[in-house]
């Protein structure tokens, strides 16, 4: 009680008292089972109440369930048995007009093709719906800055008969009208120097 | 012990059984400080025993690095009062429902010996506390106001807990003068 010589006798009286009673209050002992309990928790592995493991156990199942879907849809088809079962890698576009042959791959802008869906093989990678486009980094590096550099040079004549013949599509041909030039005249300079 | 030892092979990796009985022992020793430092904070004995549980379960996740005693005995202190404190932060209002039932229904030996309304105007004035003091108080009361304790379980120099004991007594002259002007 040496922290109460600074109070006056009264509070010192009355903090006495508190203490002496927080004394009584405090004298209290664990149950019997408590150190049972603690076994039972560290065997358990329990974690502290509160602590939301509901929350994360219903994320972990949300997303389980999600990937499970998904896996699912993408490797797996029902097979006729009912079992779900593997499919070989697939094709995923097939011509109509040509059916499968075991020939020459018949060249893509020359054959209408139709998109079947197919269930690629569980594992591979989904084939983007846009064909992949593989430039290299140093062509692209160069068109950027020609780009950048030309930027008001326009090149929609050349872009456009490439993309055309490129597609397939005709390219419209346009005649130029017959320039207006007016005629050059000579005339003999004046006095003031053409000033 | 080898009950004990067996309980061990869910979730935690087994400690060697020289760990084992090691934490046996700070379990027998120290299992009424934890239990007190949380039933000064929550009075409730249901509440308290849960917390002190939690925190040895910490403490033998860790119990590597808390084979020294004294150590172990300001780790678990420490740990328990944090436990206790985010507890009744968090269940202060279920936590004094649950305490007047208790207090009028199944009052403990000790509670016996206090009426009613002076250990609540107590525990109020503790709760008043700031928590840097609070602490102080609760400790003193638990390790019979040995200062040097007090600061080994807190890991603070004498001085401070001095310091805040003065300023901690203070403060619940204040409040008790407030509550109970007859006290």
């Amino acid at each position: 009680m040496s922290g109460t010589k600074s109070l006056n006798d009264t509070d010192a009286g009355v903090v006495a008292a508190a203490e002496a009673d927080l004394d009584r209050l405090l004298a209290v002992e664990p149950s019997a089972e408590f150190a049972a309990k603690v076994r039972a928790r560290i065997a358990a592995g329990v974690p502290p109440r509160g602590w939301p493991w509901g929350r994360m156990v219903l994320t972990l199942a949300t997303a389980s369930a999600l990937i499970i879907a998904f896996t699912l849809r993408d490797g797996l088809h029902v097979g006729e048995s009912g079992g779900p079962m593997m499919t070989s890698p697939q094709q995923d576009t097939v011509p109509r007009s040509a059916p499968a042959v075991s020939g020459p791959p018949i060249a893509p802008n020359t054959t209408t093709v139709i998109p079947v869906r197919r269930s690629p093989r569980a594992g591979a990678p989904r084939v983007a719906a846009e064909p992949e486009i593989i430039i290299d980094p140093s062509f692209a590096e160069a068109i950027r800055r020609l780009a950048l550099s030309a930027p008001y040079v326009s090149l929609d004549a050349t872009a456009d008969s490439t993309s055309a013949s490129i597609s397939g599509e005709p390219a419209a041909l346009s005649i130029a009208d017959p320039l207006d030039v007016p005629e050059l005249v000579l005339k003999p300079a004046d006095q003031s120097g053409g000033q | 012990m080898n009950e004990w030892a067996g309980g061990y092979s869910g979730a935690f990796v087994s400690l060697d059984e020289q760990l084992e009985r090691e934490f046996e022992d700070r379990l027998r020793e120290s299992s009424t400080l934890a239990f007190r430092i949380a039933y000064g904070v929550l009075r409730n004995r249901q509440d308290a025993e849960d917390v002190a549980q939690d925190a040895f379960a910490k403490a033998y996740r860790s119990f590597r690095q808390l084979r020294d005693r004294d150590r172990f005995r300001a780790w678990l202190a420490r740990m328990t009062w944090r436990l206790a404190i985010d507890r009744w932060r968090s269940d202060r209002r279920r936590t004094a429902r649950e305490q007047s039932v208790e207090t009028a229904v199944a009052p403990s030996s000790e509670d016996g010996a206090l009426s009613g309304e002076r250990s609540e105007q107590l525990w109020r004035a503790i709760d008043a506390l700031p928590e840097k003091l609070r602490v102080v108080v609760v400790l003193c009361a638990i390790e019979e106001h040995d200062i040097r304790a007090v600061a080994g379980l807190l890991a603070l120099p004498e001085g401070t807990v001095k310091s805040r004991l003065y300023l901690a007594r203070r403060g619940l002259a204040e409040s008790l003068r407030c509550l109970a002007p007859n006290h």
